[in-house]
């Protein structure tokens, strides 16, 4: 594992049963699943944010679940470096999980779901403690409180402590559940989609928290979001998932400016720009992104694709260095 | 321009009845639509724009009442129209994409059926016509002909979309509200989506007022736009010179709180600190003054009067002063001191 990444994430697999009914189960159906990450592979540097776009149903989230072992992967590696020590994540029995707890968080989409309606600021922002460092007095405890509050800007302190959730708005929520993550100073917090639901004039506030937790906490992110925009943003790299693969990876400027991808061509150009003189030509796709219980043979993209030849429906394509830092799965790279 | 005004709302006020006091939700509103444009309504939750759209439709809820001012459609005021007259109007005149309304899809009927059901109450038509006008809307909105038949469940959300949007144009209105329409899609399905609208839009001079948070697909999509903050409108006029030089400070932020691809790292993003207003207790001066950084003792006072002012209408005490600054040189110091 290379000294500077934090996750060194290998052939990465989920895939998830559906239901079958008696008769299916009687006349001996192939069971189906859905292929949620389907063998991914893609490392998170030290103190990164990085970004992993895609449509609704791309994997995004399972991926974001498996890597702090929310969910428990079928197949591959997902090695961390804990301080030096690198752990496979994917194979800790459930048992020693918790003391990976305190190094890996998440923050949530939804701040009005994410918190309890029942619990005053205080105490959600607490409540981590309560579990993973129990050994602190109340005192300490409340310290830690307080500095949680300051770093989201939550101040003056006291205005929100003994608040109730329905009392703040959706971007001082969203910082509540941020102050939550990071209280127990993690090195790696997932956040998905954390400024979808909150309105415009509050995001950028959020986004510039996150670089500010990088700067001062070290902190690495794995920001999920299907907004390229926010993403180009706040990110160093971004991964583009499509149909539980990552067909993409490179540094967020590049990707964004120059996609190589046809898939990551077209999701940018869809993109509206905020700027009326701009007339751009725009690719639109067509259909809409399959079910993945039924992925296409051959690459997973090329029932959209304008591209696909042959070869495409044929043989699936692998993740390929085109330039350095910059991945591409696909047949026809070289041409377009 | 000379183009026919189909839609003129003059100092329009809502109130929503609560136990806790009126609910100020649209206050003192004057816009204009022609024939064949497109007027976005901006802002952020809360800011009044669905309500407008619901007014307008006269559909508020049960709590909801026009308190003052006039709605001109066609000359006629639809706050004085009687309900009988109304519903001659609504879906024939004016029709509506709700937010959401792709998810409110009767999960048992045929889509065509649903779409057909339009025709067949307003129109009188037999079922048969119907489903024939039915289809020919299905090819329209860029569904095949034979998707008629399918049931909601069997569609995804953009075809959803699609349909509600066919069931929008069923009578041929001349004015569409799309409040949000693309808000639950994907992007590649919203540009979709996007594009069909536009489409409509020019085949067959269609007008629409579009209601969305998302100032980017704004830019894209309308001729006009209105800002709206807390009930008022604050800012009124062309998209391009809105877009170039905001002037309302309100406009100014939110303008520059939307990333831009094309832009990715150039644009240093900043949000507008604080939170809009309660809109039971509205403040006596100007409702943003709270969250301004230009706001004086007279903004704390004094509610601005809208002004007429580089071609645009701008509700603010300090128009004269704004044209010109940039959205950073007003807002970026303020917000890097207060987060």
């Amino acid at each position: 594992m290379r000294n500077d990444n934090l996750f060194e994430v290998k052939n990465l697999r989920k895939w998830f049963g559906l239901r079958r009914g008696l008769i299916e189960v009687l006349t001996r159906k192939p069971p189906l699943y859905v292929r949620a990450v389907d063998r991914i592979d893609f490392n998170i540097r030290k103190k990164e944010i990085f970004g992993l776009v895609g449509e609704s149903g791309s994997g995004k989230t399972t991926t974001g679940k498996l890597l702090i072992r929310l969910w428990d992967p079928d197949e591959g590696q997902i090695l961390f470096n804990d301080n030096g020590k690198i752990v496979d994540l994917a194979k800790v029995p459930h048992k020693e999980l918790k003391a990976y707890r305190k190094k890996l968080q998440i923050i949530y989409q939804d701040p009005y779901g994410s918190l309890n309606p029942r619990m005053r600021i205080r105490d959600i922002i607490a409540e981590p403690l309560e579990y993973l460092e129990p050994e602190l007095s109340t005192e300490e405890r409340f310290e830690r409180v307080i500095k949680a509050l300051e770093m989201v800007k939550l101040t003056p302190v006291e205005d929100f402590i003994n608040k109730f959730p329905h009392q703040l708005s959706g971007g001082q929520r969203q910082r509540v559940a941020i102050a939550r993550a990071t209280i127990v100073n993690p090195t790696f917090i997932v956040a998905d989609e954390p400024v979808s639901m909150i309105d415009v004039s509050m995001r950028a506030g959020i986004l510039h928290l996150l670089l500010e937790m990088r700067e001062k906490l070290g902190v690495a992110f794995l920001y999920i979001t299907h907004d390229l925009a926010t993403a180009g943003y706040v990110t160093d790299r971004i991964g583009v998932m499509y149909l539980g693969k990552i067909v993409e990876i490179g540094p967020s400027e590049a990707v964004l400016l120059e996609p190589l991808h046809p898939y990551t061509k077209a999701l940018v150009a869809a993109i509206p720009e905020p700027d009326p003189t701009l007339k751009r030509k725009r690719m639109t796709l067509r259909g809409e992104i399959p079910s993945a219980v039924m992925i296409p043979k051959g690459c997973r993209f090329w029932p959209r694709c304008p591209f696909a030849k042959d070869i495409c429906k044929k043989e699936e394509p692998q993740l390929v260095e085109i330039e350095t830092g910059r991945f591409v799965t696909c047949h026809l790279v070289k041409e377009l | 321009m000379a183009q026919e005004v189909i839609l003129e709302i003059k100092n329009l006020d809502v109130r929503y009845t609560t136990l806790r006091g009126d609910v100020k939700a649209v206050n003192d509103v004057s816009l204009k639509i022609a024939r064949g444009e497109v007027l976005g309504l901006a802002g952020e939750s809360g800011c009044g724009k669905t309500t407008l759209g619901l007014t307008i439709m006269r559909i508020l809820p049960a709590n909801g009442r026009i308190e003052s001012g006039k709605i001109l459609f066609k000359g006629q005021d639809l706050t004085k129209v009687s309900e009988d007259d109304m519903r001659k109007i609504r879906w024939k005149e004016i029709s509506m994409v709700f937010q959401g309304a792709m998810n409110a899809l009767n999960p048992v009927i045929k889509v065509g059926d649903q779409v057909a059901e339009v025709l067949m109450l307003h129109e009188g038509m037999s079922k048969e016509e119907a489903l024939e006008i039915a289809r020919d809307l299905f090819l329209q909105v860029g569904l095949e002909s034979g998707r008629i038949n399918a049931y909601p469940h069997q569609l995804s959300g953009g075809m959803k979309q699609r349909v509600v949007i066919a069931m929008a144009l069923a009578l041929k209105p001349s004015l569409v509200i799309a409040d949000e329409p693309t808000t639950a899609l994907d992007v590649t399905i919203q540009a979709q989506i996007i594009e069909l609208l536009k489409k409509l839009q020019s085949r067959f001079g269609l007008s629409f007022i579009y209601i969305t948070h998302d100032l980017a697909v704004l830019a894209e999509v309308s001729n006009k736009v209105a800002i709206m903050y807390a009930g008022y409108v604050m800012e009124y006029g062309d998209v391009v010179s809105i877009y170039k030089d905001p002037i309302h400070p309100y406009t100014k932020g939110l303008i520059g709180s939307v990333p831009s691809v094309t832009h990715v790292k150039k644009k240093k993003l900043f949000s507008i600190p604080g939170a809009p207003p309660d809109l039971r207790q509205l403040p006596p001066g100007c409702p943003f003054a709270l969250r301004c950084p230009k706001a004086t003792d007279i903004c704390r006072k004094e509610l601005p009067a809208p002004e007429s002012i580089n071609g645009r209408i701008v509700r603010c005490h300090y128009a004269d002063e704004l044209v010109g600054v940039s959205p950073e040189d007003l807002w970026l110091k303020i917000f890097e001191e207060r987060g």
